[in-house]
């Protein structure tokens, strides 16, 4: 009997993308500095070095066939190969020392900036939104674009640290936002929408669509045609789990908005990973400029610039200060809807160590 | 089907500003801006659900979006590309990308947040797209409740704090499980990566459900000559020594000293002079739960690190890796609740019972602080350890 072959599946082998030189000097690295903003060097064991050149994409890294040749292009004019960051950037890695400058007035003169490494911003991490998911609460490609646009206008672009953006466009956060200095997320503020009618016909899994509440908002609604459900409001915390499990019937409520936390960390370095916390629960986020938003997020990063001690995140600064005066600092005066309702014990204090 | 820019206000004030315009680059595509000024506009996206779809010879891999505005687009199928690990992409692998967007879809390349890149192209032209794709060695995969893409960092190619190659195994896992990221079979998606330091500059721990992650077992190693090049160039030894956050480093004006029962093997020093360099007893951590959704019980939330150290000196270690992850996974196939993300899974289920299920050893590093009550241990409803839900 001959052998049937079935259509085997490929995990792309990342050693396609490499060039020999950056095989042979794998584990050979032994520093690196950022030699100007956007520039990398690492140096290796013998001395040899390797120059990496940073490039800010687009938001959400949507490439247009044209920008993904030009890319290409560029590593094969200046550097041996190309990654993707995980923040959406883009590395050309193996540039060659005495081309960086026309690298980097290239890039330029084709729109894209290079940048995003030490102490600045780095390129803002974000879902795709309106472009193309059907989640979303808020649109993070274009809070993303207009954040970078008043980032980039900043005079100061030296930083006490790295300041890192992440927008994301519904509490799934697939954008990020837990994980960031400075976190957007979208929220809703009224309860999802039951339509009976839909809900019957598309005949979802209501045994799943109740058990899947992690607040049990949810009830079995018999009616004459069939069962459907009904969401109680007070319970709800909009997490738009009944969404995804049932969006023949339950869509999210109409009234949108960003929640904005700060002090998130990713890393092992210091503290250690630290989840970003929500200072302000709902602020209105109203395309195409956002203004409320964007003066929260310029306030918030003015204050840091001006109390921080140098590298200081804008999480060890509230520690340091206490989030009280944090808080106060940036300007949050509703600290009541900064207690956590859900998990009731995490964020009230049980001890008597007051700042005031 | 381009519109007019006057049709398009919001996108036009978009095209705006200093900063790359993702907008600019849509409209170089022959995406429906349409259909994104029509979310702008609304406040709600114009795509609605659809789903993952199986197609022959596509199992995973595939959705479809539907349309809220089918006048506009009627549905917008599209393919999520598996990422070679660490984000490395040759100029040839992104001009053929590039051919494939334009010769089969509306050319347009997202490299997605999760790792994957994503394609958008007719049903039609699904199969013979993935079939070029599989000519240059890429493959599709990443959607519905199944693993997802592996991912790393960019490892020792190109960096000095890799302590161990992250996309090697990031690799090997991908090909070891590349069923599991094709067919969708798991209660929830698992999101899955590896990360070569503490540094975890991909932030593995709060994005992935399982991860690897790099990890040193003896001390920083100081080079005290090298510690006074530095300082000749202006090294600032006061800052280095208040920033440990264990304040385990001293400074005597001379020589610095490192308190190797007090350090925590955090990374900060080694980050911030290079005359410190992570140990070379070397090792990957292995930490499940982690996520940024806020759906399930326990919202976004930092994986759980259930094993602290375990050695991997070169490639043969991998395998045994792999064998805790193939474990891992099949104890959750049978015991997670549809929908569970691992995170929840874990806290519902309980660390220790999955220790005991795996055969692992409860190593005291995973112990924030033993705990806090005197309630016996849960159990099984069937009375064994490990077995049956609670």
């Amino acid at each position: 009997m001959a052998e049937i072959e079935l259509p085997a599946g490929i995990m792309p082998d990342y050693r396609q993308q490499l060039p020999k030189f950056l095989k042979d000097y794998a584990g050979r690295w032994i520093g690196h500095a950022e030699v100007r903003p956007g520039v990398l060097k690492h140096w290796a064991d013998d001395g040899q070095t390797c120059y990496t050149v940073r490039i800010l994409l687009p938001p959400n890294g949507l490439l247009s066939a044209a920008t993904v040749r030009r890319l290409a292009g560029w590593i094969r004019k200046y550097a041996l190969t190309g990654r993707r960051t995980c923040r959406q950037s883009f590395e050309l890695v193996g540039v060659a020392p005495d081309k960086i400058e026309e690298l980097i007035a290239e890039v330029k003169a084709s729109g894209l900036v290079v940048g995003g490494t030490g102490a600045t911003w780095h390129q803002i991490k974000c879902c795709t939104s309106f472009v193309h998911c059907q989640n979303a609460a808020i649109d993070a490609p274009s809070i993303a674009k207009v954040l970078s646009d008043m980032l980039l206008a900043l005079e100061e672009q030296k930083f006490p640290a790295p300041l890192k953006i992440s927008v994301g466009g519904c509490p799934n956060q697939c954008g990020g936002g837990t994980d960031a200095d400075i976190g957007i997320t979208g929220v809703f503020r009224d309860p999802p929408q039951v339509d009976e009618e839909k809900l019957l016909a598309a005949n979802e899994d209501i045994g799943l669509l109740i058990s899947w509440c992690p607040t049990a908002a949810i009830r079995p609604k018999p009616l004459p045609e069939g069962m459907a459900v009904e969401i109680n409001p007070a319970r709800c915390v909009r997490c738009s789990s009944c969404a995804q499990v049932a969006p023949g019937g339950v869509s999210m409520g109409r009234e949108r908005g960003a929640a904005l936390s700060v002090g998130g960390q990713g890393g092992n370095s210091r503290g250690g990973p630290q989840m970003g916390a929500v200072i302000f629960p709902f602020l209105p986020a109203e395309p195409p400029d956002y203004a409320l938003l964007k003066e929260r997020v310029h306030s918030i990063i003015a204050y840091w610039l001006h109390e921080a001690r140098p590298g200081e995140k804008i999480g060890s600064l509230a520690k340091r200060l206490g989030w009280g005066r944090f808080l106060a600092g940036v300007g949050v005066e509703d600290i009541e809807s900064l207690i956590d309702d859900y998990y009731p014990a995490r964020t009230v204090r049980r001890n008597l160590h007051f700042k005031f | 089907m381009k519109a007019e820019w006057q049709e398009l206000p919001l996108c036009r004030q978009l095209m705006q500003g200093l900063y790359p315009s993702h907008v600019a680059e849509l409209s170089q595509t022959r995406y429906p801006l349409q259909m994104y000024e029509e979310g702008l506009k609304k406040g709600v996206s114009a795509y609605d659900y659809g789903g993952y779809i199986s197609i022959p010879e596509i199992p995973s891999g595939a959705g479809v979006r539907t349309s809220r505005r089918p006048d506009i687009l009627p549905e917008s199928p599209y393919l999520r590309v598996l990422g070679p690990a660490g984000g490395w992409l040759s100029a040839d692998t992104l001009e053929r990308l590039a051919d494939c967007a334009e010769k089969y879809g509306n050319g347009l390349i997202h490299l997605a947040n999760g790792g994957t890149i994503e394609l958008y192209a007719a049903r039609e032209k699904l199969v013979p797209l993935v079939r070029e794709l599989n000519s240059f060695g890429l493959d599709v995969g990443s959607t519905g409740d199944d693993l997802r893409c592996l991912t790393s960092c960019c490892g020792p190619a190109r960096c000095d704090l890799a302590l161990v190659d992250a996309p090697a195994l990031a690799t090997y896992l991908g090909q070891r499980f590349i069923d599991d990221q094709q067919y969708p079979g798991f209660p929830q998606k698992c999101k899955s990566a590896v990360a070569g330091c503490p540094n975890d500059c991909i932030r593995a721990m709060m994005q992935k459900d399982h991860s690897f992650i790099g990890v040193f077992r003896d001390l920083p190693v100081i080079n005290n000559e090298e510690f006074k090049s530095w300082l000749a160039e202006g090294g600032d030894p006061e800052r280095l020594v208040n920033g440990c956050p264990e304040k385990a480093l001293k400074w005597d004006g001379h020589e610095l000293f490192l308190d190797g029962d007090t350090c925590v093997r955090c990374m900060f020093c080694i980050n911030n002079c290079p005359a410190i360099r992570p140990g070379r007893e070397r090792g990957v951590a292995w930490v499940v739960g982690g996520k940024y959704g806020h759906r399930g019980p326990q919202g976004p939330m930092v994986g759980y690190v259930l094993v602290p150290f375990i050695p991997l000196t070169g490639e043969e270690g991998f395998v045994y890796l792999g064998d805790i992850f193939a474990a891992f996974l099949e104890l959750w196939s049978e015991h997670g609740r549809r929908k569970e993300r691992i995170g929840d899974f874990v806290a519902r289920f309980g660390p220790r019972r999955i220790l005991r299920a795996l055969g692992l050893k409860a190593e005291p590093q995973i112990l924030l602080w033993p705990k806090n009550n005197a309630f016996a241990n849960k159990q099984g409803r069937r009375g064994g350890e490990g077995n049956g839900g609670n």
